[in-house]
């Protein structure tokens, strides 16, 4: 059951769960790394670099200490050589140019030995049950190398070429919830009140990796030129991010934890909410949505893609909200939802949900509280003394978008999704062509849903109304389908509603959802299956801790040189 | 020393979803498999001795009859069968007939692993039930018990004698849970004298459970091996075609 009550003034299940329109999806105030950045800021923590032992090309070992005020934590580096001919994004990827893990715990030198052996071997390695999130990260090799040339000229970098990219390191997996050998979620989220968020570990570790890039850029244009090297100006340093590349492996995540992500989404939704029934539009909020609404504008304008659907979506998206900022000068409008309701009716998808980002960075102050709710013990349990007239209604009801796929058009089977033995990388096949579909993964809600109802209506007209638990002992193959639809139905927004089967369907809708409730931006989309990205980009630095915060560092745009 | 692992349960869970999928593809419900063994495996009691053991033979071949006595009663025939493969199942009778009825009762003939049982009996108790449930011991006038309290956190667990009143079939497992204690009380646990010396209580289950928790769970090399050698049969083998359909 979902934490948070209220969706009757909420917008319809079945706008809001359309797949096309989670892929549109933006930041907001309660992003998570929003949430990490107010909690760093606003309550004292400390990051201390404890040791940065690297040559003069920035090979060797680094640690960030971080004092939260109720634990101590360690970020433990390894900086590599890393040939160019090996530098890849891909998953089975074998060696990176950064390696580390954030960890509870003292850092002796043993362990420190142990987790040298060991982290710079990421998947193949083991850590212990003490370390939470495992990474790595590549260079940019263009912006890093461009950046130090500049700095061993004692000059700063041009913004405008490094707008480009954005980052000077980038990571290519982000591992936590107990993979190979750290702590569980259970045991992070009960022993560490501060990471016990979703994710808030795993934004931690990027962040800190964003703090290295910068520190290692210094650090390398130093030991070039001793007596002339410049450092970042700060302004420069809190306009990189750090580069992110997601790829299938985030779908089925996004899939396999439905109750988690309608949590996030009905969070989202009652947030805005919120918004629209008590956030006036008074002259000081107008100003902030107009000034919002111009920095959202430019932030648009400077993404670099090479993509062109999202080049298009880009462009539109800003001359739409031109038009909206402009309807809402000329207009005096009595509430927010003057302003919903015009962008449903004359805006696309994608700049209607730039709106409400807007909107709820206007109003931000009335939706904080909202952050505590994003949480939620997901337990799919089977409920087996329903009667199956019960499960049936339920699956016509919560259900009929998946009843109303149509299987017979084979396109809508087309897809598959599986595990390669590479790495176990998940993928996509085509099931008219290419093997593996016998092993597929168990991705295809609508279908299994379909299924299921079926065998459902061919047991009762032969066994009468029974009850689920005596179904499922005949049909074990529909348990967790069952189990699943029991649990989601009692959900504010139940499911994605999505054909993840169908020869078109397109995974960045689904990475792009989750990476908005991550706070990522600046989306490219490489192909239909993965997705570069930018995160932090103008957050504050660590040196910004104990000075004034103002968590404005949404929609980043460039700053002038100097 | 044998060589060993640690890993941790989420990780051993994923792992273990893989081996079932692996074993059953989509025919059974593999991460409720999953977490049978997790929860036999956290509290000490051989979870993954009894995976591998039921998967390399019979104990995993799917072979069931399931009958309704005119008494309203269960009756599985394993035929053989792992418990463990088929746990979940019987305990989906036994809550949905309790939560409608009052009370059920489920038996089970020719099951292997008969002790897996015990999980049920937990599982009940999560569904605002109590429960208990016996099984055959070596020593045929004692059964095993594994009892549960609504309310309790675990279920505890002893050998008890049968009484001679008891007209069931000694060899079968059976289940029994209801609504009401009183209920449960009046009909069965009255029956069985306690033999304190093979006595676990359920705060030591409790306690084995948070220290894997804690510190993971160690595995022999050898089983962890077999278990990804499991989980292998999930993967597809890699192709330049394969490639194409790869993101990042």
């Amino acid at each position: 059951m979902s934490a948070v009550a209220g969706v009757l003034d909420c917008r319809p299940v079945s706008t809001v769960m359309d797949l096309e329109r989670l892929g549109t999806l933006y930041p907001y105030p309660l992003s998570f790394m929003r949430c990490l950045v107010r909690r760093i800021m606003t309550e004292g923590w400390s990051i201390t670099r404890t040791k940065f032992e690297l040559d003069a090309d920035g090979y060797g070992d680094a640690v960030y200490k971080i004092d939260t005020g109720n634990d101590t934590f360690n970020f433990v580096i390894f900086s590599h050589y890393l040939d160019s001919e090996d530098r890849s994004d891909r998953v089975i990827a074998e060696a990176w140019d950064m390696t580390a893990t954030l960890c509870a715990g003292d850092l002796t030198d043993d362990r420190l030995a142990r987790l040298k052996a060991n982290v710079p071997l990421q998947e193949a390695g083991r850590v212990d049950c003490e370390c939470f999130v495992l990474t790595r990260a590549n260079k940019s090799s263009r912006n890093f190398n461009y950046v130090v040339d500049c700095l061993v000229q004692g000059k700063q970098p041009d913004v405008n070429l490094i707008a480009k990219v954005g980052y000077l390191f980038r990571t290519t997996a982000v591992y936590g919830s107990g993979k190979f050998g750290m702590a569980d979620w259970e045991k992070v989220c009960h022993r560490y009140p501060d990471f016990s968020r979703p994710f808030m570990g795993e934004m931690l570790a990027c962040f800190l990796i964003r703090q290295f890039s910068l520190e290692l850029a210094d650090w390398v244009a130093v030991n070039r030129a001793p007596e002339t090297a410049a450092t970042l100006s700060n302004d420069i340093k809190r306009y990189f991010g750090i580069g992110n590349a997601t790829g299938l492996g985030m779908a089925p995540y996004l899939i396999n934890h439905p109750s988690l992500i309608s949590n996030w989404i009905h969070v989202k939704e009652a947030a805005l909410s919120e918004v629209i029934q008590k956030g006036k539009p008074d002259a000081s909020a107008l100003d902030r949505f107009h000034a919002i609404g111009k920095k959202a504008i430019q932030h648009l304008l400077e993404i670099s893609t090479d993509n062109i659907d999202q080049n298009q979506l880009n462009k539109s998206a800003r001359t739409e909200a031109k038009t909206v900022l402009d309807w809402v000068q000329s207009t005096k409008l009595s509430s927010w939802h003057n302003l919903i309701e015009y962008c449903s009716q004359n805006m696309g998808v994608e700049t209607q949900e730039l709106i409400n980002s807007i909107l709820l960075e206007v109003h931000k102050d009335l939706i904080i509280g909202l952050e505590e709710k994003l949480s939620v013990n997901e337990v799919y349990q089977l409920k087996p003394e329903m009667s199956l007239s019960k499960a049936k209604n339920i699956i016509e009801t919560a259900y009929d978008w998946a009843l109303s796929t149509d299987y017979s058009d084979a396109s809508a089977f087309e897809t598959f999704w599986y595990r390669s033995e590479e790495k176990m990388e998940p993928r996509l096949g085509q099931r008219s062509k290419d093997i593996g579909a016998e092993k597929e993964m168990l991705l295809g809600i609508a279908w299994a849903v379909q299924c299921c109802y079926d065998d459902l209506q061919d047991y009762c007209a032969k066994e009468g109304n029974k009850s689920v638990g005596e179904f499922v002992f005949h049909y074990p193959k529909h348990r967790y389908i069952l189990r699943r639809v029991q649990t989601m139905a009692d959900t504010a927004f139940g499911e994605i509603r999505a054909n993840v089967l169908d020869e078109g369907v397109l995974p960045i809708q689904l990475l792009r959802c989750k990476l908005s409730f991550f706070g990522v931006g600046k989306f490219d989309p490489k192909s239909k299956l993965w997705v570069r990205n930018t995160m932090f980009q103008g957050a504050p630095l660590t040196s910004d801790m104990g000075k004034p915060f103002k968590d404005d560092w949404f929609f980043p745009v460039m700053q002038s040189n100097g | 020393m044998a060589e060993t692992i640690t890993i941790s349960i989420n990780e051993f869970r994923a792992l273990l979803r893989k081996a079932f999928e692996g074993l059953y593809v989509h025919e059974q419900d593999y991460n409720q498999l999953a977490r049978l063994v997790i929860w036999l495996e956290c509290r000490k009691l051989s979870g993954i001795k009894m995976f591998l053991e039921a998967e390399d033979g019979p104990g995993s071949r799917w072979d069931l009859n399931l009958n309704e006595l005119d008494s309203g009663e269960y009756f599985i025939e394993a035929n053989g069968m792992s418990l463990l493969c088929f746990n979940d199942l019987a305990c989906d009778l036994a809550i949905g007939r309790a939560k409608n009825s009052g009370m059920s009762i489920v038996h089970i003939s020719g099951a292997m692993h008969p002790e897996v049982i015990a999980a049920s009996v937990a599982r009940c108790v999560r569904n605002g039930l109590s429960a208990c449930a016996w099984w055959p011991d070596e020593d045929v006038e004692v059964a095993n018990l594994a009892s549960q309290e609504a309310g309790q956190a675990e279920p505890m667990m002893c050998r008890v004698d049968l009484p001679k009143s008891y007209g069931g079939h000694i060899e079968n497992v059976t289940l029994v849970c209801a609504e009401k204690l009183s209920d449960l009380e009046s009909k069965y646990r009255h029956w069985f004298s306690y033999k304190d010396e093979d006595y676990i209580a359920s705060d030591m289950l409790s306690s084995t459970f948070t220290q894997s928790l804690d510190n993971g769970l160690t595995l022999s090399m050898e089983s962890y091996k077999r278990l990804c050698h499991c989980a292998d049969r999930v993967l597809v083998e890699a192709t330049e075609a394969s490639r194409r359909g790869a993101g990042a």
